[in-house]
């Protein structure tokens, strides 16, 4: 059973380790790659009860940059939720799309973004 | 889950305006079938006197707007209908509904390709058999233009939807200037302001499906303000293409697939007439585009939810949900298909409408419900009167959705109720036997995805320990 369960945050680090894990894990994704390769996209992750929990997430033709702490440039996408529900989408430990229907998540954005961001999540976590 | 808190809007870099969205609201709206609810409801009330059904009709589906906003002010997001309901009642009733309303989607693609086919083989002197070649030629490529992940950008949306609103308005008002008087007007048989008050409100229908566009506009108000601009629109060009149809056509002419464009056959002969075929197809543009682009990517998010089977999320490399495109298309020309071939586009009509009555009226319960639930809950939008509005708003819409499956044309049938019964009834043996698996299966995989990187931490942490432990032996 993992530590991480009943748990109702995660600390900044962490989090920032958990969106680090995910840019690596995108960029081995090779569907991920081919599927998003026409899609760039920056997206603002923020934590909404950790203050300085905030992150800048690009991806330009597929292939993710390296996470940014802070918000940089003008967003395509923001999404905001509490730092226990992020950490475990980009653990791949919930399903992003459950925490998104449950309210648990919110986007700020075109919903073309929102599904592939949801994609990318899908094509590490579920290999298809 | 933590609670999420208010926060200010952020700017994006692409957002959507107030016109883009009033073109989205009105265009979501104004399909082809619009105008066989206007033939349908111009069987009730005569010519002349339809606008009065149009805008009372409007007046009820302010009601729907103000509950829109209250439940869009309170999510907002394109998830929208799925969340405010799971609140409201039990998930899986929540589902049955939302499922069940889907179909309303497929019902207007099938039959606004299957009016584009008629009204095309009708311009060109085609008989029934070449009007479902074109239908099919038109799904094909709606599910081709779909899977190459191409659609209206929201400029080319805008353009789309001014022409449809202002070509109606205009060959509307050259049919009444025009007009003779008709030898057999077309309410001559009944006169019932119940029915043309459904039919009334049946024309606005769709418009609040720009609600799932909630995420992408700025100021929160933008969507509640397009909504108004909407109704406001289509109350307008409605209401004067009603009034032309009532004057210029007679019961046989309200009974074609097409009688928009034999209104502007009478007001401006075959080119007038090829003008609103132009119109019509454009209707299907908004159409297609919306409906395909929503539906496909809503089923996709229920099936990535785990509640619809997992082959509904595959992505092509184009990141277009492949098999819920396909479904589409497929649907929609067995259902253009099946009322080719009985004639029955008017129960289509009756089917719509019931499917809409229901959602406005879960919408009223669902307001009335999360007021007491959660009174104090920040609200950007009120419905003004408080709950027990809503709760009436509910009762309303679900007696006008009854009201509106057992009628069809001038005539009291249950084949309108039938159908919607058996969506249902399909939704809710699938809801209670399948998703259940579907549950299970998503839980075991998390479980296992959690359990595993609880693992491989506890590894790595085991290996920093030996290499701490291996360095403070050697030093």
């Amino acid at each position: 059973m993992s530590a991480d369960v009943n748990r109702d945050a995660v600390s900044t680090e962490e989090l920032h380790e958990a969106l680090v894990e995910y840019v690596d894990k995108a960029n081995a994704s090779p569907r991920s790659k081919k599927t998003l390769a026409s899609w760039t996209c920056r997206i603002h992750i923020q934590a909404t009860d950790l203050p300085d929990a905030a992150f800048t997430f690009h991806v330009i033709k597929g292939v993710a940059q390296p996470m940014v702490q802070g918000l940089e440039g003008v967003p395509d996408l923001v999404v905001r939720g509490g730092s226990i529900d992020l950490a475990e989408i980009f653990w791949g430990d919930a399903n992003p799309v459950s925490n998104y229907m449950q309210g648990a998540i919110k986007t700020q954005g075109r919903a073309d973004d929102v599904m592939r961001l949801d994609a990318m999540a899908m094509f590490i976590f579920l290999g298809q | 889950m933590a609670e999420l808190t208010a926060t200010e809007p952020p700017q994006l870099s692409r957002s959507l305006s107030l016109s883009g969205a009033s073109a989205i609201s009105t265009g979501l709206a104004f399909a082809a079938i619009n105008f066989l609810g206007m033939a349908a409801m111009l069987t009730y009330v005569s010519g002349p006197l339809s606008w009065i059904a149009v805008l009372a009709g409007g007046v009820f589906i302010l009601g729907v707007r103000a509950l829109f906003s209250e439940l869009n002010g309170l999510y907002p997001t394109a998830a929208g209908i799925r969340l405010w309901m799971g609140r409201a009642m039990n998930d899986r009733v929540a589902l049955i509904i939302t499922l069940t309303y889907m179909t309303a989607i497929v019902l207007v693609i099938g039959a606004d390709a299957y009016i584009i086919g008629e009204a095309l083989a009708h311009a060109f002197n085609n008989g029934h058999l070449v009007a479902m070649v074109y239908v099919t030629v038109l799904l094909v490529l709606a599910t081709w233009l779909n899977l190459r992940g191409i659609k209206l950008a929201g400029a080319a949306e805008k353009v789309v939807t001014t022409i449809v609103v202002l070509g109606t308005v205009a060959i509307g008002v050259a049919a009444i200037v025009n007009h003779e008087p008709l030898a057999h007007p077309g309410a001559d048989s009944s006169s019932s302001p119940l029915q043309a008050l459904i039919l009334g409100i049946f024309l606005y229908t769709g418009f609040e499906w720009v609600t799932t566009n909630a995420e992408e506009v700025t100021k929160p108000k933008t969507i509640q303000r397009a909504m108004l601009v909407a109704v406001l629109v289509l109350a307008a060009s409605q209401a004067i293409f009603a009034v032309a149809m009532g004057l210029t056509l007679n019961g046989e002419q309200l009974g074609t697939a097409y009688p928009q464009l034999l209104v502007a056959e009478a007001a401006l002969g075959h080119a007038g007439m090829l003008a609103m075929l132009a119109i019509t197809a454009l209707t299907a543009v908004n159409t297609f585009n919306g409906g395909f682009v929503t539906l496909s990517r809503f089923i996709y998010a229920v099936a990535r939810e785990g509640k619809l089977p997992r082959a509904l999320t595959r992505l092509n490399d184009r990141a277009v949900p492949v098999l819920p495109v396909y479904l589409l298309g497929g649907s929609s020309l067995i259902l253009a298909g099946v009322v080719a071939l009985t004639g029955s586009f008017f129960v289509m009509v009756s089917v719509c409408a019931a499917l809409e009555m229901m959602i406005y009226a879960a919408a009223g319960y669902v307001v009335w419900r999360l007021r007491r639930q959660d009174p104090d809950q920040a609200r950007p939008f009120r419905m003004r009167g408080g709950a027990f509005v809503a709760l009436g708003c509910a009762g309303l819409f679900g007696l006008l959705g009854i009201l509106a499956s057992v009628t069809v044309g001038p005539d009291i049938s249950p084949v309108p109720l039938l159908i919607v019964l058996g969506f249902a009834a399909l939704a809710t043996v699938y809801v209670f036997t399948y998703v259940p698996r579907l549950e299970r299966r998503e839980a075991e995989e998390l479980a296992a995805r959690r359990a595993a990187r609880a693992a491989a931490r506890a590894a790595s942490r085991t290996g920093a320990q030996v290499v701490e432990s291996q360095e403070g032996a050697r030093s």
